[in-house]
Order: structure tokens, then C-alpha cells, then sequence
């Protein structure tokens, strides 16, 4: 299965965020989507980031009180690594796992066409794991007869 | 593989913090853990309660800079699901997936004694997966010899 099979089913919408913006938008934003990550954009639409939760917690006991006025420059990962939707699932699935991380755009050339989380892929796991339980046990049935 | 096994192949427990315990102290052990939540724990015996990245995410958008004076207690959530040490992790798994959660304590004796996030469990389902693609080509490969 690949990338493009989750984002068919969970949409290519992305919730964004301007590098200039405050780190208290972001917290916002977050909370009212209900999303653990933000894709940063500039203004010609380019990825310039991407901030998360764990970004802003870290920021908090970095900064105090102090944080929720910082841009979300200063706090978001700009070394952004993104995924393709043609790649497989179990690519990205080793790429967040490696790495350490919760979310990865995905884009077609500059653009970007999604965001998958470690949620989407887990779950997608889980039913590719159903499907060749599924498969093994029809084999395993022939095999017999 | 069940959920003992996984946290046993991994790293330290999750960090366990006191009630009282403000915000901008508990960012600091948020911090340091790798799974982005920690347990609360109020006058020596565990709350029901977790407290994650998300929760300080949630305070702060409320609450402003005010929420790093809060305390821990206040903005823990009760948990309403937990798994037990002997609990599978495909079905902890299914579980958190279906309920959307990124995090899930582990409780034994009543007590919660740890917690297990989706990272941890991804990365065991690429090990599991691993080792049953090998086994499968292994028999698939002794079929082909004894046939």
C-alpha cells in the first residue's frame, strides 16, 4: 500500500501556519483543529518548516513564559523531511520510526498534497496485517486439501 | 508479543511526576522522555492520569503563559483506557488507533506503571513483520525442498 491510499482516505487538507505567525497561534491552531502537527508555509506557498506539539513543549521549557510570543520561526524544524504518495507505507513507517518523528508532509514537486502521521500509518498497518492473515490462512487451506 | 515484552526490549519507563508539580517543571521531564508524557503521581499513590505534550499544548492555548503556573493535577487527563502488562500489542494497537490516542498508560496492581505511545508500537510492528516475511519465505522455502 502506499502513502496516496491514506491520503485518499483521510483527504490531502493540511492545516498551515506563517513562519511570522506567534507560537501562542500555533497553540491555538492546534488545539482548534485538533492536530498534532502545522506545516509552515511562507507567503509563495514553499515549506519552511513544521511545528508539533513536542516542538512547542520543548519551546516552553526553553523559553517559559516568554514562549508564547516567539515566532514559530524560532521554535519549528526547518530541516523538514517529506514523503512521496507514490512511496510505500512501509517506507514512511520506517523513516518516522528511525527518526523519531510523528508527521511527514507529503508533496508532488514544490507542492504539498498531505500530511501523514504515525496514526494514519499504524492503522494502515494493521489492516494490510489483517489482509495477509487473511491470505496466509487461505494458503495455509490449500496447502492442506 | 505483548506489552511487557515491548517496553522490556525498549527504554526506561516513562518519567513519573508529583501532583503539584507546575507546568514549566513538568516541560523539562516532557523534555527529556522520548514518548511526550509522563505519569502523575499525587501523595505517593498514581492518579489515574497522564499528562502529555498535548495537554501542555492544550493549557497553553487557553490559558497563555498563565499555564505554565499550573499544576500537573489540573491539567491531567484521567485516563479512560489503559492496557495491562500481558495485554497482546496488536490489540493495544487497535485499541489506540480506533480511539485515536497517542498515548496509553499500562496499569498492574492498580496502579499505572508506564506508557506506551504508537512510535514505540510501529516500530514493533516493523520488527514483527520482519521476522514473520522471514519465516514465511523460511517454510515456503522447506515446502519447495520437501515437495
Amino acid at each position: 500500500m502506499l502513502v496516496a491510499n491514506i491520503l485518499k482516505a483521510k483527504g490531502s487538507e493540511v492545516k498551515t501556519i506563517r513562519p511570522s505567525e506567534t507560537i501562542q497561534a500555533a497553540a491555538e491552531k492546534l488545539v482548534a483543529e485538533a492536530v498534532g502537527a502545522l506545516v509552515v508555509l511562507s507567503g509563495s506557498q514553499e515549506i519552511e518548516g513544521i511545528i508539533t506539539e513536542r516542538d512547542i513543549s520543548r519551546g516552553v521549557a526553553a523559553y517559559g513564559r516568554s514562549v508564547h510570543d516567539l515566532p514559530v520561526s524560532k521554535l519549528m524544524t526547518s530541516a523538514v523531511v517529506t514523503c512521496s504518495a507514490k512511496e510505500p507505507i512501509a517506507h514512511v513507517a520506517k523513516v518516522m520510526t528511525e527518526r523519531r518523528m510523528r508527521h511527514l508532509p507529503v508533496t508532488e514537486g514544490d507542492r504539498i498534497v498531505g500530511l501523514v502521521s504515525i496514526g494514519d500509518v499504524l492503522k494502515y498497518r494493521l489492516d494490510e496485517l489483517k489482509l495477509e492473515s487473511l491470505v496466509l490462512r487461505d494458503i495455509a487451506i490449500a496447502a492442506r486439501q | 508479543m505483548r506489552i511487557h515484552e515491548l517496553k522490556g526490549a525498549q527504554c526506561r519507563p516513562a518519567e513519573v511526576v508529583d501532583g503539584t508539580m507546575k507546568i514549566r517543571d513538568v516541560v523539562v521531564r516532557l523534555a527529556r522522555g522520548a514518548c511526550g508524557a509522563v505519569i502523575v503521581r499525587d501523595d505517593g499513590s498514581t492518579l489515574d492520569a497522564i499528562l502529555t505534550e498535548g495537554d501542555v499544548i492544550r493549557e497553553l492555548a487557553h490559558h497563555g503563559s498563565d499555564a505554565l503556573d499550573m499544576s500537573a493535577v489540573s491539567v491531567a487527563i484521567t485516563a479512560t483506557a489503559s492496557c495491562a502488562p500481558d495485554d497482546y500489542v496488536t490489540d493495544v494497537a487497535r485499541l489506540m488507533t480506533e480511539r485515536g490516542l497517542s498515548h496509553l498508560p499500562i496499569r498492574e496492581g492498580g496502579r499505572l506503571v508506564d506508557i506506551v505511545d504508537l512510535g514505540e508500537i510501529l516500530r514493533q510492528r516493523l520488527a514483527d513483520r520482519r521476522r514473520a516475511t522471514r519465516a514465511i519465505f523460511g517454510s515456503m522455502s522447506s515446502l519447495r525442498i520437501s515437495a
